[in-house]
């Protein structure tokens, strides 16, 4: 294949080893070069300024910048490059933070070279490609019920925060200046939402679930 | 209807006789009216020795503590921490004579629920005050639980994340090298070679991130041992193989507050990670010393350093270290350039208090 043709990749990851490793990977194919490295999110945006690849490998925690807001960057900075999140998290947060920032494939740590290698073409051409866990988060995602915590209202979330922070009721009413008699209502409410039956319970379920960092 | 169990630790007689007949009356005016939700059951003793031994035995058996701080066998304050020692889940309402309230209000900041002045008090006063008392105790120990509750998850949320950072990036990385190292086998023997070559480094990396990650999960192996052990053990597997060379100098150091032990090792493990993982340094200092009354650990590397005004402070974990430090009262000092290496110091003060603790103990064993 000419030289022209090949598909340039930048990795981005912030462990050396890791990047180290992916380029080794990715020298066993021809038709794949690896261009530059970045440490962090926002060195990958600075390199993708300056040489513009095709694609870029993401990690998705990163100091400095994150994948996400990294990507976030380039949609609007380097519209033509794709970007491919290549995480060792698979939580559905995760996976569908990145892919509406734009990343046009979710790949985990574990992907062998073949199945790295295509997602690479696939991107170069367009298309997306999804580590089977990731197919799996969204298809659960949508079909299973919402999670625990998807009906609160904006009162009982503010309610729930204070709960997680240990006031009691009185408290609760003296910061929020309702009777307790009304915090009570709602602590109640939001007992039966979280399918919980005590505060203590609740409060467990809503650090465990990330309920109050979601929406 | 609700029964409350009261211990009365009170050595006059009379007093004690007077408070059981409050609480007699208090049962059965309820009781007369039907609507009784509850009565009171007394068990009283007239040294804190009788009362304590009492509570310590069956700690479940009473709702609420009514407690003379005047005593033969114990005076004021100290009589109260002897029973809240016990951790029974009852409540404490302590009584003071008539001319020392301000000895309940202090009673009250040391953890009692509530006061009664011996004289100024009646049967109705009484009953409310246990009454507030066993609730506030109530939800004093389900806001303790609720926080161990959640310490709990966020360490295993900690623990998670520490999983994510170390052992898998190098499993993925060293499955990623092994891969390679195959594909090449045949048509580049010498570099498949060499490849196997980082495959057993990385394999070895493993290794080490797991036992630090083992050590994590069972914390009192971090402080049943002396902080220089701790620091070998962290230490030994995981320098030998970074591309950099490093020195050790850790002092013996007397045994430490186990808070101090745990702050001063995750300090360090913050900082030698920074270096590991963004330093690419050629040359690492790490050093434990005891001067005088201090406790002094060092750590340098001659790596890129950074600027500390423009790298935010989470991303390198800086905001962890310092906040670990005020924990245990030391002092943090981050010197660090872009080009010109880092240097992070802890001081602690107090190996002074150690030794002095440490020759009273042999003092009062003699």
């Amino acid at each position: 294949m000419a030289e022209e043709q090949k598909i340039r990749v930048i990795i981005a990851d912030d462990h050396d080893m890791v990047r180290k490793g992916l380029r080794v990977l990715l020298e066993n194919f021809d038709d794949i070069e690896v261009i530059g490295e970045a440490g962090d999110g926002q060195a990958a945006v600075d390199i993708c300024r300056r040489l513009s690849p095709h694609i870029v490998l993401m990690d998705m925690i990163m100091p400095r910048l994150g994948g996400i807001e990294a990507t976030e960057r380039l949609r609007v900075v380097c519209p033509d490059v794709h970007v491919i999140a290549l995480t060792s998290f698979e939580n559905e947060d995760n996976v569908q933070r990145a892919l509406k920032a734009g990343a046009i494939a979710y790949l985990m740590k574990n992907v062998s070279g073949d199945e790295l290698a295509n997602a690479v073409r696939r991107a170069f051409n367009g298309l997306s490609t999804l580590a089977p866990e990731a197919a799996q988060i969204l298809i659960r995602a949508t079909t299973r019920p919402p999670s625990p915590g998807h009906d609160l209202t904006e009162r009982e979330r503010e309610i729930l925060a204070l709960m997680v922070e240990g006031l009691n009721n009185r408290e609760i009413g003296e910061r929020l200046v309702i009777s307790s008699s009304t915090v009570k209502n709602h602590v109640s409410n939001i007992l039966s939402k979280l399918g919980t039956n005590s505060r203590t319970q609740a409060v467990a379920v809503t650090v465990e679930n990330n309920i109050l960092a979601t929406k | 209807m609700q029964v409350m169990r009261v211990l009365i630790i009170e050595d006059n007689q009379g007093d004690a006789r007077l408070f059981r007949q409050w609480l007699l009356d208090a049962s059965n005016t309820i009781e007369q009216r039907v609507q009784s939700e509850q009565r009171f059951q007394m068990v009283v003793a007239t040294t804190l020795r009788e009362g304590a031994a009492l509570l310590q035995e069956s700690p479940r058996n009473f709702d609420v503590v009514l407690l003379d701080l005047t005593l033969s066998d114990s005076m004021g304050l100290d009589t109260l921490h002897r029973i809240s020692a016990i951790g029974a889940p009852a409540a404490i309402v302590v009584l003071t004579g008539f001319d020392d309230a301000n000895a309940g209000l202090t009673a009250v900041q040391h953890g009692a629920q509530d006061y009664l002045i011996k004289g100024d008090t009646d049967g109705k006063l009484l009953v409310r005050a246990i009454r507030y008392a066993i609730e506030r105790r109530r939800s004093q120990l389900m806001l303790a639980e609720q926080s161990r509750e959640l310490a709990a998850v966020q360490e295993r949320h900690r623990l998670a994340r520490e999983l994510h950072d170390s052992v898998s990036q190098t499993l993925f990385t060293c499955s990623a090298m092994a891969e390679s190292a195959l594909r090449q086998w045949d048509i580049n023997p010498t570099k498949s070679r060499s490849i196997m070559q980082d495959v057993h480094r990385l394999s070895v990396t493993a290794l080490a991130e797991m036992r630090v990650l083992l050590l994590e999960l069972r914390p009192m192996a971090l402080t049943q041992t002396t902080l220089k052990q701790v620091f070998l053990q962290y230490l030994t597997p995981l320098l030998r193989h970074h591309p950099f060379t490093s020195e050790l100098e850790l002092d013996e150091v007397p045994p430490l507050p186990a808070d101090v032990q745990v702050g001063i090792y995750r300090i360090a493990q913050e900082a030698i990670n920074n270096i590991v993982k963004h330093a690419r340094a050629t040359q690492v200092k790490i050093a434990v010393e005891v001067r005088g009354d201090q406790l002094i650990l060092s750590i340098e590397d001659d790596g890129v350093g950074f600027d500390p005004h423009a790298a935010s402070a989470t991303s390198l974990g800086l905001d962890i270290m310092e906040e670990r430090a005020k924990d245990i009262g030391a002092e943090l000092r981050i010197i660090s350039m872009a080009g010109r290496g880092t240097r992070v110091r802890v001081l602690w003060r107090g190996i002074g208090a150690l030794t002095n603790e440490i020759t009273s103990t042999i003092r009062n064993e003699r």
